[in-house]
């Protein structure tokens, strides 16, 4: 730890040595400090950053960007031990150290972007259906602005100022990053299915409780494994790549209008073994091991990232007085399994300077296959229809502060979740926030989309530009 | 002939007293547009290139310095874009004005998307400072007689500098000002101090520009104030590189420019 430290340091030191100007480089910096409570825990952690951003201007219309960041977390306790949700699934310096790093080229009518990058698609507050190009770190301490860049080639061709055409090429996909505990959640829930399903049979044919238990155990040891979903690489396989195409229109009537579609593949893991299969393989298995007490054949069932694809519409514009958009994201995968993303919202700010967004987001999975096996685990609420409300407020005062809020809704009576926080701006390039979120939920280890986006707090958090 | 002699001094001095009578009559029936309207010619240029020092200070005296660009073609398309500091750095805004309607997007780098503002937006603040995102717009360029029907009031003294006194009336509904009032020095048509009234018919800011120089010229006010009486903060603006009618291709005003950092 005390080297980890050091380093951070040492490397923030340098940052500041330099002049913002080296070689032809533009270099901005983001130190910030943040000191979490996690109230249900009762335990203290601390989070560092240094985010550095290099631009280099080659001239002839070339541009390099390079966002390298280092993270620390000084504190080593455990997080978020009783949910578990935002507990990293891998070792506290493991993180991507470039969170982008790429080239840009400007030609006559169109701009191409090439390297590891985030594509920003959707006009909606905070939250973006149809921005699905880049997975998400679930793990980050606000996964709503924690995309994980891409491999990619995008290309903007610009008809004229109202017309644009964008093309992103996915070189190698990525998945959303979920917190370990959440993955053996859900292997557990696919295991558990599984010794039901022996126990069951093996039970029908000797009615005895404790044999089927021995012999179902003895299965589920010798001849049945998880296999846990690995990202593909696309262009190494004879799949298709992924990519993506965004048409835009600006001021159709007074509206920004965009219709995307995405061809790709799931960035969350699901089941793709073929149930039935999985359920014939048993029946020989059982078949063999009550008969010889031994089986040679296995079994599995396979997680991994579905191939999908998704039309999304997305639309901003003034309907009198207030600010209106909407996104909606029609998502289907190749075992046709469905699901829909909505969000239509407002905003409208007040003589007073009141900024304020109301947002209510629906989410529908239609026929996915995992609704089944957590409706036998117990876990209805993973996957089931969502409805959300949110509310956003701010306003300043004292002219360089500002009061923030945002509360999110479950409208399904699952809780909500209320993040009041104040920015206090020290000087031109230092500022300090103050904030709380408070939670209401029922079951805090359910991987719902409120528990996602993070546990009880209270935070505060030193920032400082140079 | 005697008579003839004495008469034509008298014909000549006639003339010239109703000359300048006559020249008195229409200076003080100059109206408040035809006045509004000098103002927009002195001020007018085919562009602009800005760039400012921003400071806003707060109740407490409190003070944060940013740096801005603003880029004005024609009085239909303008850009304004923060240089510095870190934390607003890239933030842009894009004005562009079509058979009347204006439209606006803002850039924000932190959420890597250009989305259109909507109408109501343009009266708030801009990016935290005591002008209005219509005031900025003013800032790049004036458009007085476009937004406001004004009307000659009287004559002011502003800082020793004899003014026409205007009270204006903004034509459009995106400005949330009820009433401004303009004074516009009488030697050059420039204008020194405006004042704009809340919807309640209450002082809700005063904007002083403060030591015209002639750069291209042009007069430029060194110092821009907008001071926010009803809140007692401010914002000034200084000057710091200012450039007229130079070559600013039409694709800077574009919502692709507006992602270039």
């Amino acid at each position: 730890m005390i080297k980890k430290i050091t380093v951070v340091f040492m490397v923030l030191f340098l940052v500041i040595a330099l002049p913002t100007s080296v070689k032809g480089y533009q270099l901005d910096s983001k130190f910030s400090q943040k000191i979490n409570y996690l109230n249900n825990e009762e335990i203290y952690e601390g989070l560092t950053e240094l985010n550095m951003e290099f631009t280099k201007d080659f001239g002839m219309n070339k541009k390099l960007y390079l966002n390298p960041v280092f993270k620390l977390k000084l504190s080593e306790n455990a997080r978020f031990e009783e949910t578990g949700l935002n507990e990293k699934p891998f070792e506290d310096n493991d993180y991507d150290f470039l969170r982008e790093g790429y080239m840009d080229i400007y030609l006559k009518n169109a701009d191409i972007r090439v390297g590891k990058q985030n594509v920003d698609w959707g006009s909606a507050y905070e939250l973006n259906p149809t921005d699905v190009i880049n997975p998400i770190d679930f793990t980050a301490e606000e996964p709503t602005s924690a995309e994980l860049g891409v491999p990619a080639v995008k290309t903007d061709y610009y008809f004229n100022f109202n017309t644009s055409l964008s093309g992103v090429l996915v070189t190698k996909h990525r998945a959303s990053l979920i917190p370990k505990t959440v993955e053996n959640m859900i292997n557990d829930t696919a295991e558990n299915m599984i010794y039901k399903e022996i126990y069951s049979q093996i039970y029908e044919q000797n009615k005895n409780k404790s044999s089927a238990q021995t012999t179902t155990n003895s299965i589920m040891k010798n001849n049945f494994t998880i296999n846990e979903a690995e990202e593909r690489k696309i262009l190494d396989s004879s799949d298709s790549p992924e990519f993506a195409l965004q048409l835009t229109r600006r001021n159709f009537n007074g509206y920004d209008l965009s219709l995307n579609y995405f061809k790709g593949y799931e960035d969350l893991p699901l089941i793709v073994s073929d149930y039935e299969d999985v359920k014939a393989e048993l029946g020989q298995i059982i078949k063999e091991t009550t008969s010889t007490n031994i089986s040679s054949e296995t079994t599995s069932i396979d997680f991994g990232y579905k191939k999908t694809q998704a039309l999304g519409f997305s639309g901003r514009g003034s309907l009198g007085s207030m600010g209106v958009w909407t996104e909606i994201n029609y998502n289907i995968n190749e075992d046709e399994e469905k699901k829909l993303d909505a969000i239509i919202g407002g905003d409208y700010t007040f003589g007073n300077n009141l900024y304020t967004v109301a947002q209510l987001f629906y989410r529908n999975y239609n026929d996915y296959e995992i609704n089944d096996i957590l409706k036998n685990a117990g876990k209805e609420t993973l996957l089931k229809d969502q409805t959300y409300l949110l509310l956003h407020g701010d306003i300043p005062f004292r002219s360089i502060h500002k009061f923030n809020t945002d509360l999110i809704v479950d409208l399904g009576g699952n809780g909500y979740m209320l993040n009041p926080e104040v920015e206090l701006s020290l000087g031109t390039d230092y500022s300090l926030d103050l904030g709380a979120v408070i939670m209401d939920q029922d079951d805090t280890k359910d991987f719902s989309t409120l528990n996602m986006l993070g546990n009880e707090k209270t935070y505060v958090e030193f920032t400082w530009n140079f | 002939m005697k008579k003839t002699t004495t008469i034509i001094p008298i014909l000549v001095v006639s003339t010239l007293l109703l000359t300048v009578v006559f020249s008195a009559g229409v200076m003080a029936k100059m109206t408040g547009e035809e006045v509004l309207d000098k103002v927009d010619q002195k001020m007018d240029s085919d562009s602009r290139d800005f760039i400012l020092d921003m400071t806003i200070v707060n109740q407490n005296g409190q003070e944060r310095d940013r740096k801005i660009t603003i880029k004005t073609k024609g009085d239909n398309k303008g850009i304004v874009k923060f240089l510095e500091p870190g934390d607003v750095k890239d933030t842009a805004l894009l004005t562009r004005e079509k058979n009347g309607e204006e439209n606006m997007w803002l850039y924000l780098p932190s959420i890597g998307n250009v989305n259109k503002i909507a109408s109501h937006s343009k009266s708030g603040n801009f990016m935290g400072t005591d002008f209005s995102y219509n005031d900025i717009d003013m800032v790049g360029g004036s458009n007085y007689k476009k937004d406001y029907d004004s009307k000659l009031i009287g004559e002011e003294k502003v800082n020793g500098d004899l003014c026409y006194k205007l009270s204006a009336v903004p034509t459009k509904d995106s400005i949330n000002y009820s009433e401004m009032e303009m004074w516009v020095r009488k030697d050059d048509f420039m204008p020194l101090k405006l004042k704009f009234y809340d919807k309640d018919d209450k002082l809700h800011k005063i904007m002083i520009n403060k030591n015209y120089r002639n750069i291209d010229s042009h007069l430029t006010p060194e110092t821009i104030t907008m001071e926010n009486v009803q809140k007692g903060s401010k914002t000034i603006l200084k000057l710091k590189e200012v450039k007229y009618n130079v070559e600013l291709p039409d694709r800077i005003f574009t919502t692709r420019y507006l992602t270039r950092n």
